[in-house]
């Protein structure tokens, strides 16, 4: 099924990643219950950063997921964008900025694949995607969240619980899953 | 306004709100967003809402920065506080100035994203009920065969893509025989237009944002 597709937009792929998008929003929507619990654990202790980069791999899971359901020039980004813009609808807390954030972290995620020549979509193409998500994303929070202001052995360790967080949900999770569907023979080469 | 001109005004915003280390331009947006909050009557839930969801992690962002930056930059700690804010209003300014249908309809007409992209998006929001239920569906029959799926749990996701894959399959289909034909002009029955003042106003509130931004105010 790894033969080079089209790389043109049909409806059928802006409506199945946008399903995607609020699927992944459904199953996810507890956890922000869980972020909430673990930032208020945090705050008092000062390491609340910690419980944001812990679970932005959920977040970030749209990206690599896209690529491999559509194996497109431009889908990582372009289904993280449509992800953010779900969110933003339904009413996400931070409304029409997600996208600002969408656009990053989708254009992170597709450097891992474009290293790769969009020619893999194993685990070593998901890892690098999350490599260069963890990179891009850390780079703009060093600005957006003010990560540069803290002392180094928090900048370092904030960075790895990062890449951890998005490996396990980007990598590891959407391989699995693309496997299954691999397995199932539903993933439809055109 | 219209909604796009507006899109591209929050936008410009937000990115520049998050390289500045202004508290003053912080506090700009949240008073502009609660002064069209006002405006357009909304109700105290919403006022509540915005208050109550970005505290925590304003609060987080708060005390890390006052504990852990180098040299417990104490008013860097108050400008990613109010810049949480800040952006949360900013979705306001949004929410409560236009709707998603005007929003993705001037997005057609205004900035021509390709109308694949717009439809595709608006056949697939009406399908937020049915995700919800076939995510409970799966949960519930696993639970049948005494398996409990979590949200870590692949087969959650892979049986929600799977039912995704047939939704998009029979909507596309739906849609194009019902005569949409994909990237093709269309004629709409209401016409959005920009009017002249909108550039007015984006050019003003661009540069009183500029002047706030690069005016040396804490």
């Amino acid at each position: 099924m790894h033969e080079q597709k089209s790389n043109a937009w049909h409806l059928r792929d802006v409506i199945l990643l946008t399903l995607t998008a609020i699927l992944t929003g459904v199953i996810y929507f507890g956890v922000v219950f869980l972020y909430n619990g673990l930032t208020a654990l945090l705050t008092p202790l000062g390491l609340a950063p910690f419980g944001n980069d812990l679970i932005l791999g959920l977040w970030t899971m749209a990206a690599p997921l896209a690529a491999c359901l559509l194996q497109k020039v431009g889908s990582a980004t372009i289904g993280e964008i449509l992800a953010s813009a779900v969110e933003a609808i339904l009413g996400g807390q931070w409304g029409i900025s997600t996208l600002i954030s969408g656009f990053v972290q989708g254009f992170g995620s597709e450097l891992g694949f474009t290293f790769t020549a969009y020619k893999r979509y194993d685990m070593f193409s998901l890892s690098l995607s999350a490599l260069t998500t963890t990179i891009v994303t850390f780079t703009w929070d060093l600005f957006r969240e003010g990560y540069a202001a803290y002392h180094g052995w928090m900048i370092i360790a904030l960075f790895f619980t990062r890449l951890l967080s998005i490996w396990l949900f980007g990598a590891l999770l959407v391989h699995a899953v693309v496997s299954l569907l691999e397995r199932s023979h539903m993933l439809r080469a055109e | 306004m219209n909604p796009t001109v507006l899109l591209v005004i929050v936008l410009i915003c937000g990115v520049e709100l998050s390289f500045t280390r202004v508290i003053a331009a912080n506090v700009l947006v949240i008073l502009v967003g609660l002064v069209i909050m006002l405006f357009r009557r909304a109700n105290w839930r919403s006022y509540l809402r915005l208050f109550l969801l970005p505290l925590l992690p304003a609060l987080g962002v708060w005390f890390s920065l006052a504990y852990f930056s180098v040299g417990h930059d104490i008013h860097f700690a108050w400008v990613l506080a109010t810049r949480i804010y800040a952006y949360s209003f900013l979705g306001a300014i949004f929410t409560f100035s236009t709707t998603i249908s005007e929003t993705l309809a001037s997005l057609e007409q205004n900035a021509h994203i390709p109308t694949t992209f717009v439809y595709g998006m608006l056949a697939a929001l009406n399908f937020v009920p049915k995700i919800r239920s076939e995510v409970q569906k799966s949960k519930v029959s696993a639970q049948m065969r005494g398996i409990t799926l979590h949200f870590w749990s692949p087969q959650l996701l892979f049986k929600g893509i799977l039912a995704a894959l047939n939704w998009s399959e029979n909507l596309a289909e739906a849609m194009t025989s019902h005569g949409f034909a994909e990237n093709q002009p269309r004629t709409h029955y209401s016409v959005i237009q920009i009017p002249w003042w909108n550039y007015l106003v984006s050019i003003l509130v661009l540069a009183i944002f500029q002047m706030f931004i690069f005016t040396g105010l804490p």
